[in-house]
């Protein structure tokens, strides 16, 4: 596409920075699996910070109503900081929310450029904590009727992503293992779905209309196409919430433990069911975040439980050192 | 739209630079003796100017009508010359990255994205109308395929700024024979795509602004 001015007498010498352990590659050649990922993870920490710039965020109402539902049933000492919080952001709408928005695009920005990528997720782990407590109340976790369609809060996966992302050389058998290592890969996998089921197996999220009233409430303002498709799945899931409930419950279990099995299948099949969970529950009870009425100032749990599950995908087995230096020295005495 | 005046100030006045950028490469790349590429930077040119006026009144150009034609031409121009080196890789992306960015401008100016003169935000006006603050304007056509450019700006941002920080340093050096030997030292590639990311994210601004 470029054109030559004229023809310059100088020749160019091309420079390539050296790699870093974010996968970094040069323009025209295929980026790492790993580095697509946190490409991914760059983009919606932007996109987030992208939201925090609508009109109503700079309003004197987004505190008590963005905020407040951070208070839904949040005990005491979690429900005053929060107001602490909310106050601070009321009284500072503008200064408040260009900083926020400033902050999450620097995140963003930092994991994308290939020289700072562990200076972004760092600055994710520092920002994040922030968030889940004052902006989420912990993911309704610590509220009496937790639900496994907003927990554990869009916050703490961005930090689970941030360390399973982080910048790394050696190998593992999927990109969550190769930087905390196989177990404990396993147990945040198990946590993280296990946490879902047991959120799903509760009375309160089994009743015969948790999920129709979950599905209808994101029809507002959503465009024609979208509300039929939830008109519909309201009236079929309306009276069926235990059946729902325990379906649900018993899939996020299959989740959890496929992380177990010593199949790859197993494992992949794990691994989709997961991704496929997390779009159910991102369409029909997130409703993509909700952001057609202004106020959705993320895209909610759902594209970051898909995440993760994508770094779970296992990798083809990677030679271990005995096994590559026993092949080199077949080489060479072949070669002999 | 309740963004805040110098908000939309500064970022009209970073378009404008933009645009005066774009403007200033095309016309010493000649004399400099420096490679450019023509239509990333006529793009650059028109967009910046384009999309300074979707977020400030001070800033409008052409009629609305008048940069519909432009964009929607210059899709069709960069559609063609995408198709015609389709099996170039290097030569195709940019190509369909300046169509896309046609595009967007496309659906801001018939979906009139536009600085509001309504002060107060329009945010729940389908739910909460009646409540302090919400004000009901007249949303932007056709919101949800706004959302998903917003989505699709932002992740395209990314992309460039991965590439913008992947990208060899070139340093002026004698020939020395090979392929690039007497072709021409491209003027600052990455400031370039720096500046698509700032127009990506202006206009994913613009479209916020007033999508509800």
């Amino acid at each position: 596409m470029a054109k030559p001015a004229t023809a310059p007498r100088a020749a160019s010498r091309v420079v390539v920075p050296s790699r870093t352990g974010a996968g970094a590659t040069d323009p025209g050649t295929a980026l790492t699996w790993r580095r697509k990922l946190q490409l991914v993870l760059a983009g919606l920490w932007v996109l987030d910070g992208l939201l925090k710039l609508q009109p109503f965020m700079f309003t004197k109402d987004f505190a008590p109503m963005g905020l407040g539902e951070a208070l839904d049933g949040a005990p005491g000492w979690l429900a005053g900081p929060i107001h602490w919080a909310s106050g601070i952001e009321q009284r500072n709408p503008i200064s408040a929310m260009v900083a926020f928005a400033l902050i999450e695009l620097a995140i963003g920005f930092g994991i994308a450029w290939p020289r700072t990528v562990k200076l972004g997720l760092a600055a994710c782990m520092v920002w994040v904590p922030f968030l889940w407590f004052f902006a989420e109340g912990l993911g309704g976790l610590a509220s009496g009727s937790p639900s496994p369609f907003g927990a554990p809060g869009a916050s703490i996966l961005y930090l689970a992503l941030a360390v399973l992302l982080w910048p790394v050389e050696q190998d593992g058998l999927s990109e969550a293992a190769r930087f905390i290592g196989i177990r404990r890969a396993q147990a945040l996998w198990i946590v993280l779905w296990g946490l879902l089921a047991f959120l799903a197996f509760l009375p309160a999220n089994t009743a015969p209309g948790t999920f129709s009233d979950a599905i209808a409430g994101n029809v507002e303002g959503a465009p024609s196409g979208y509300v039929w498709l939830l008109d519909h799945a309201t009236r079929a899931a309306n009276g069926h919430g235990q059946v729902l409930g325990i379906a649900l419950g018993t899939a996020l279990v299959l989740v959890a433990l496929s992380v177990l099995a010593p199949w790859p299948k197993a494992a992949r099949a794990g691994v989709v069911l997961a991704i496929v969970l997390a779009a159910l529950i991102w369409v029909f009870a997130q409703g993509l975040g909700m952001p057609f009425q202004g106020m959705g100032t993320d895209p909610d749990t759902g594209p970051l439980l898909a995440l993760v599950a994508l770094a779970y995908w296992p990798a083809r087995r990677p030679a271990s050192a005995t096994e590559t230096i026993v092949a080199s020295a077949a080489a060479e005495g072949a070669a002999a | 739209m309740n963004a805040p005046n110098w908000l939309s100030t500064l970022l009209s006045i970073a378009m404008i630079a933009v645009a005066c950028y774009a403007l200033a490469r095309m016309l010493i790349a000649q004399g400099w003796r420096r490679g450019v590429d023509y239509e990333t930077d006529a793009l650059l040119l028109l967009a910046g100017l384009a999309t300074a006026g979707l977020i400030s009144n001070w800033a409008r150009t052409l009629p609305r009508p008048g940069w519909t034609v432009v964009f929607v031409a210059g899709g069709v121009y960069l559609a063609v010359r995408a198709a015609r080196v389709w099996t170039d890789t290097r030569a195709r992306r940019p190509l369909l990255g300046g169509l896309g960015c046609c595009a967007v401008l496309v659906y801001a100016f018939t979906a009139d994205v536009a600085p509001s003169a309504i002060h107060g935000s329009t945010a729940g006006a389908y739910t909460m109308a009646g409540m302090p603050g919400m004000i009901v304007d007249q949303t932007e056509r056709f919101p949800a395929l706004g959302l998903a450019l917003v989505v699709a700006l932002a992740f395209a941002s990314v992309v460039a700024v991965n590439r913008a920080g992947s990208m060899p340093q070139i340093e002026q050096g004698p020939a020395i024979g090979g392929p690039r030997d007497g072709a021409p030292v491209p003027l600052s590639p990455r400031s370039v795509l720096l500046c698509h990311v700032a127009l990506l994210l202006v206009l994913a601004f613009a479209i916020l602004g007033k999508i509800v």
